[in-house]
């Protein structure tokens, strides 16, 4: 097992490398030098912030030494500083990284702790009142728009219920509750944004997980534990349910660019210090290095985010952790 | 009476697959007698493998058994509870399938999986389940037991996986032993060594058995009494020598002459 | 049976908006962009019964208009998306190999950024416009295609009739064209039409954040941007919008289904 992730981990080069090219291409996209744009669209824009845009992605030189510039720069992640304020782009980024990973983590959690047992259960029961609802679940979390959901909940449980918070992470007051009631703040801050994150994703791996099921109980070997004189939970539990959790392991780590890009609308809407509110308002203000530094990291993280699915899937797949035999 | 392990009466069953009904199984009726090697023989879709997953109830969710008894000694398998059904499978009756490749779960070592059988049937504990599996492994002439014991299927080849299989139908001293075109999904040389095994194996254990195969020369070779399978129904049975030598039903003269004519 | 009932009335939404969008001016009862001071935020009525905005646009126009934005962003934004990833399956696909590796290399690569940052951060540095949303959401959804396509040619070319027009002499291109994407349309069908949902999803959540379409244009998104800051308020500026989006790409979504499990084979 070791070798395949060392491989993986090789392979990943080329990806990186991959990365680091688009994100070089993306710069280069407005017409004319970014530059231009960026000055004549904002006139608050000094000359000396000009000539530092300049600098900073040295525009005026040739092309390939442009790239291996950012290149350089990308590996020790200096992304230059914000337009906005003046700060380093990569202090701004880890600040706002824990948060939307503790968003993102829980949501995660969430989309495998319940969506899988709902997929299994559909699977058991197919056509039944649980599957029904089910399925008509997964169609109207495919369907959703997020923020509008988001809109919705906010409505609801923050104005017309009032029992959660609807904005920020903190509540005023938070520096004089024990360590108990900070963490209970935090959670009830979270709760809507968590919820909406997970949503979609609970649909797509419980609709998955139930496919996954049906077909692992064709199989045959799941006729041959029945065979064996196993009981029924035997049979699905330890048999069905392992083989078919492997491709779901993958499906999960397909949807980690999904949750990290929907942090920025649930973080925009529900005014959460994040990664995604961080784009969301360097976008606006055409903060150009802070874009740069935030569409990379997230790249980065979601390499991260498959780099572990990876390992996780050879880990619980004997036809890949093992090699050799007779 | 006393003498049948296994009475197969009139069974009819049918399948239901979106909107099409077919007929698969139309009036089977055999018997099994204790310590003997009955054939089933007949090409694919004749029924042979239905007719054997029904003895355990194991028929796919499209299936649907419509008539018939079938009489494990003495005792009538539709009708048992689930779990006097459960105790019969892989106990008193076991099975080895066609394809040994996937009939084995990927994910856990066959050592694991034959000590599953063992726990569904014996009171022993894990020490002595894990012994009792590797003297099997080594009953089934599978050298290195204990390495192979730590296996995952899909390190092992399938004559190897095949002997586990076995072993695992085994392991449980079942009365009647049900091999649903065992040799079929293997390379001929394998073929043959998995036919010794057999052989020694029934012979030993003296235990009664259902074989099927659509190979007249396998059946031949392996069997005392043999029926011949054609769509749904037995159109022949009898003592092995007496069908060969002289077959009444057309269809049994025309399998026999096929055989004659690639054997050539 | 109920699915058959779904599908039906999925398929008559989705002609009913496509009718809105199409007649638009004869279906809107007032401008889209039609400013009254008088009404600015007034609820279902009569003469408004989807309501006003806070400029006090007619609500229903506004997501009459607002059709048009949603399926011609939804259709052509597929469209691009299907072209481009047709052009790189079929290629990896048929030619295998190195072209293979580097193309679904390229393919991983593109998979590894958050599609919604891509998509902000390149109509930030290019501006919003219709035709930028359009362009960018394809250029940054054809993925899918294209590994379906290659899946599909890679089981296709094997076959005997490759080899035949093969030795007829048919010119690769030929062979791609005319044989293998034809056979290969099916899983391409069904992701299109579950394409036309996402990009819907997509452009509504830009105009939302305020960097897809621009007002006054009206789209389903921008109109539930004013949702937001009367929440609670106006109701009915953050419902009815919401609840096309959500009808809409549900009904293509079930559409979608629908292909797939005639398209593709069954399980018992």
């Amino acid at each position: 097992m070791l070798s395949y992730i060392f491989k993986r981990m090789i392979g990943l080069v080329p990806v990186f490398l991959g990365i680091t090219l688009i994100s070089f291409f993306v710069i280069h996209l407005a017409p004319g030098r970014p530059t231009d744009i960026q000055t004549s669209m904002n006139p608050k824009v000094s000359y000396e912030a000009r000539l530092r845009l300049e600098k900073l992605y040295g525009l005026d030189k040739p092309l390939h030494i442009q790239y291996f510039s950012w290149l350089r720069r990308f590996a020790v992640f200096d992304f230059g500083r914000s337009y906005v304020d003046d700060r380093k782009v990569s202090e701004k980024i880890a600040e706002r990284i824990p948060i939307t990973l503790l968003i993102n983590s829980v949501a995660f959690l969430l989309i495998l702790l319940i969506g899988i047992p709902i997929g299994v259960f559909s699977a058991l029961h197919r056509n039944s009142l649980f599957d029904k609802v089910a399925t008509i679940f997964v169609f109207i979390g495919f369907s959703t728009p997020e923020f509008w959901l988001a809109l919705l909940l906010m409505n609801l449980f923050g104005i017309t219920l009032n029992w959660l918070p609807v904005s920020g992470i903190k509540s005023l007051d938070f520096e004089y509750f024990s360590a108990m009631g900070k963490m209970m703040d935090v959670a009830r801050h979270i709760a809507l944004p968590v919820f909406i994150s997970a949503f979609a994703g609970l649909a797509g791996i419980s609709r998955y997980m139930r496919s996954a099921m049906i077909g692992v109980m064709h199989q045959d070997f799941i006729r041959t534990a029945r065979a064996k004189g196993l009981n029924g939970s035997e049979v699905i539990y330890k048999h069905a349910v392992k083989n078919a959790s492997l491709p779901i392991i993958t499906i999960l780590g397909l949807s980690i660019p999904g949750l990290i890009g929907g942090s920025v609308i649930i973080e925009s809407i529900f005014a959460i210090p994040g990664l995604g509110r961080l784009f969301y308002e360097s976008v606006m203000a055409r903060d150009y290095s802070t874009i740069m530094g935030v569409l990379s990291i997230g790249a980065m993280l979601t390499l991260l985010g498959n780099l572990m699915a990876d390992i996780a899937y050879s880990y619980a797949d004997p036809r890949i952790r093992m090699t050799g035999g007779e | 009476m006393g003498n049948m392990v296994l009475e197969v009466r009139s069974l009819a069953v049918r399948i239901n697959n979106h909107g099409i009904s077919n007929k698969v199984l139309d009036g089977v009726a055999f018997e099994i007698n204790k310590g003997e090697v009955f054939g089933l023989v007949g090409e694919s879709g004749s029924g042979k493998t239905m007719t054997a997953l029904s003895i355990l109830k194991l028929l796919p969710r499209s299936a649907v058994i419509e008539a018939g008894d079938i009489l494990f000694c003495g005792e009538n398998v539709l009708t048992m509870a689930e779990d006097r059904l459960r105790r019969i499978r892989g106990g008193s009756i076991a099975m080895v399938f066609q394809e040994p490749s996937t009939s084995l779960d990927p994910v856990f070592t066959v050592g694991y999986q034959i000590k599953e059988a063992v726990h569904a049937h014996q009171d022993l504990s894990d020490m002595a389940a894990k012994e009792l599996a590797i003297e099997f492994l080594e009953r089934v002439h599978i050298p290195e037991p204990h390495r192979i014991y730590q296996c995952y299927p899909h390190q092992l080849s399938g004559g190897t996986k095949q002997r586990i299989m076995i072993a695992m139908a085994l392991i449980n001293k079942p009365e009647l032993l049900i091999l649903d075109e065992p040799t079929t999904a293997l390379d001929v040389t394998i073929q043959a060594q998995i036919l010794d095994l057999l052989e020694e194996i029934i012979s030993e254990e003296k235990v009664s058995a259902l074989f099927i195969s659509h190979d007249l020369g396998i059946i031949s070779r392996m069997c005392g009494r043999v029926g011949v399978m054609y769509q749904g129904r037995i159109v022949e049975s009898g003592l092995k020598d007496l069908v060969l030598a002289h077959p009444k039903d057309p269809y049994t003269i025309s399998l026999i002459e096929s055989t004659k004519a690639l054997s050539r | 049976m109920l699915k058959n009932k779904m599908v039906f009335v999925s398929l008559v939404f989705i002609l009913a908006i496509l009718l809105f969008a199409v007649f638009a001016p004869f279906i809107a009862p007032y401008d889209p962009a039609r400013i009254d001071a008088d009404s600015v935020l007034t609820g279902p009525a009569p003469d408004h019964i989807f309501g006003t905005d806070t400029l006090g646009r007619d609500v229903f126009s506004r997501i009459v208009y607002g059709s048009r934005i949603s399926l011609s962003i939804g259709f052509i934004a597929v469209g691009i998306a299907v072209l481009i990833g047709m052009f790189f399956g079929s290629i990896a696909g048929y030619y295998g190999g190195r072209i293979d590796s580097a193309i679904m290399r390229f393919v991983d690569i593109m998979l590894c950024f958050p599609t919604f940052f891509l998509i902000l951060a390149v109509i930030a540095f290019l501006d919003p416009s219709i035709i930028t949303i359009m362009a960018v959401i394809g250029f940054t959804g054809w993925m899918g295609v294209a590994r379906l396509i290659r899946a599909e040619i890679l089981t296709l070319k094997e076959r005997d009739f490759v080899a035949v027009s093969k030795i007829m002499g048919a010119s690769d291109r030929w062979i791609i064209l005319r044989h293998l994407i034809p056979n290969a349309i099916g899983p391409v069908l069904v992701n299109a039409t579950l394409g036309v949902g996402g990009a819907i999803l997509v452009e509504s959540a830009l105009s939302f954040l305020g960097i897809g379409v621009q007002p006054p244009t009206p789209s389903w998104g921008n109109i539930l941007m004013d949702g937001k800051s009367t929440l609670g308020v106006a109701w009915w500026l953050t419902i009815f919008p919401g609840l096309f989006i959500l009808f809409t790409v549900l009904a293509y979504n079930i559409l979608g289904a629908a292909l797939r499990d005639i398209l593709e084979p069954r399980l018992n």
